[in-house]
């Protein structure tokens, strides 16, 4: 591996590892919840490493139990995964280049921690081929630690179901969120979008449900942009923490 | 157990076009006010995830607007502990024991 990637693989693991470590509880409750639930070991392993989104396998294990319908299935998936979308659609030029299956393995893993971290590091100065090594790297460490920790979970299984209640280890995914949004609630802009943001989810979430996360952040993106360019206002940065 | 391996396979299926959708047709490409306005997206949708994983109890209808909710205050002290050490372990680390002390001491959501 030479050098400049060799420094990109060692950054991503280094801003990686808190989150890393903190989705690790997250994925084994999902091995141990579905083993719990008396499905197999290998439909949870296959949920974990294909679907990839604690939130989506959750809720697919709740559509199994209850035999939802295909229909809404579908539905329920597209709302769910529609920040994953803007996600894309937010990196899409850093990734125009590169040939469509990377495209695609990259597409795949963005997350909400992979996704934060690389949009860091894609506003961050230094070359674009290293940045896409960073995101490359950073795709690599969580699918593993994923995969890692919904296999310990389902051979844990039951044990740990029982007790993720009481240890609290539902928590760690919002700890990790809360401390991913503290560094951008320094700058005023980011404070706004996010108070917007809240109290669009607070009012909208009765009437739009899974959907009330996406539109209220855009909706609070789209006031706040409209806000700035009425008052004529310019942003001294690109609303990353300082 | 036909229908749950079709349930797995259309949220595998699904998830994966929705992922992929915008990074499969690069040509399109969105104008430069929507790029600038999606910088805004982080604090923007971590702050409604985050919201969402607070406000929604496991009921799942209607909103726990209780301020003595553990997770609230958790998140709370996550984020200011963030904010002082600046150190991702020991904010996640430290708000998750914080939790779990409250947890005791509060009604669980």
């Amino acid at each position: 591996m030479d050098p400049s990637s060799r420094i990109e693989w060692a950054l991503a693991f280094k801003r990686s590892a808190p989150l890393l470590l903190s989705s690790l509880p997250t994925a084994i409750v999902f091995g141990a919840l579905m083993v719990a639930s008396k499905l197999s070991a290998l439909d949870g392993i296959v949920m974990a490493g294909f679907i990839y989104s604690t939130v989506a396998q959750f809720l697919g294990l709740h559509f199994i139990l209850t035999t939802t319908g295909l229909a809404v299935v579908f539905i329920t998936t597209v709302m769910l995964s529609l920040r994953f979308l803007l996600y894309a659609l937010t990196l899409v030029d850093e990734v125009k280049p590169l040939p469509l299956a990377y495209r695609l393995i990259l597409a795949f893993s963005l997350t909400d921690s992979v996704f934060i971290l690389t949009k860091r590091r894609f506003n961050e100065g230094g070359g674009q081929k290293d940045k896409i090594t960073f995101f490359l790297a950073c795709t690599c460490l969580f699918y593993i630690v994923y995969l890692i920790g919904a296999t310990i979970g389902v051979l844990i299984g039951n044990a740990v179901a029982q007790h993720a209640k009481d240890w609290g280890l539902n928590f760690f995914v919002y700890a990790t969120f809360a401390a991913l949004l503290a560094p951008y609630l320094k700058s005023r802009r980011n404070q706004i979008v996010a108070t917007l943001s809240l109290v669009l989810y607070l009012l909208l979430h009765n009437i739009l449900h899974d959907l009330s996360i996406v539109i209220s952040s855009l909706v609070a993106i789209a006031l706040l942009e409209i806000g700035r360019h009425l008052l004529k206002i310019t942003p001294k940065n690109k609303g990353d923490p300082p | 157990m036909i229908h749950q391996d079709l349930i797995i396979l259309v949220m595998v299926i699904t998830i994966f076009l929705v992922r992929s959708f915008a990074f499969i047709f690069t040509s399109y490409s969105l104008p430069k006010v929507a790029k600038e306005a999606l910088n805004l997206l982080p604090p923007a949708i971590i702050t409604t995830i985050l919201a969402d994983g607070i406000f929604v109890p496991s009921s799942g209808n209607g909103l726990n607007l209780s301020l003595l909710n553990p997770f609230l205050i958790s998140s709370i002290i996550a984020i200011i502990i963030t904010l002082r050490v600046n150190n991702l372990f020991v904010a996640i680390f430290g708000s998750y024991v914080c939790y779990l002390v409250l947890l005791h001491f509060l009604p669980i959501k």
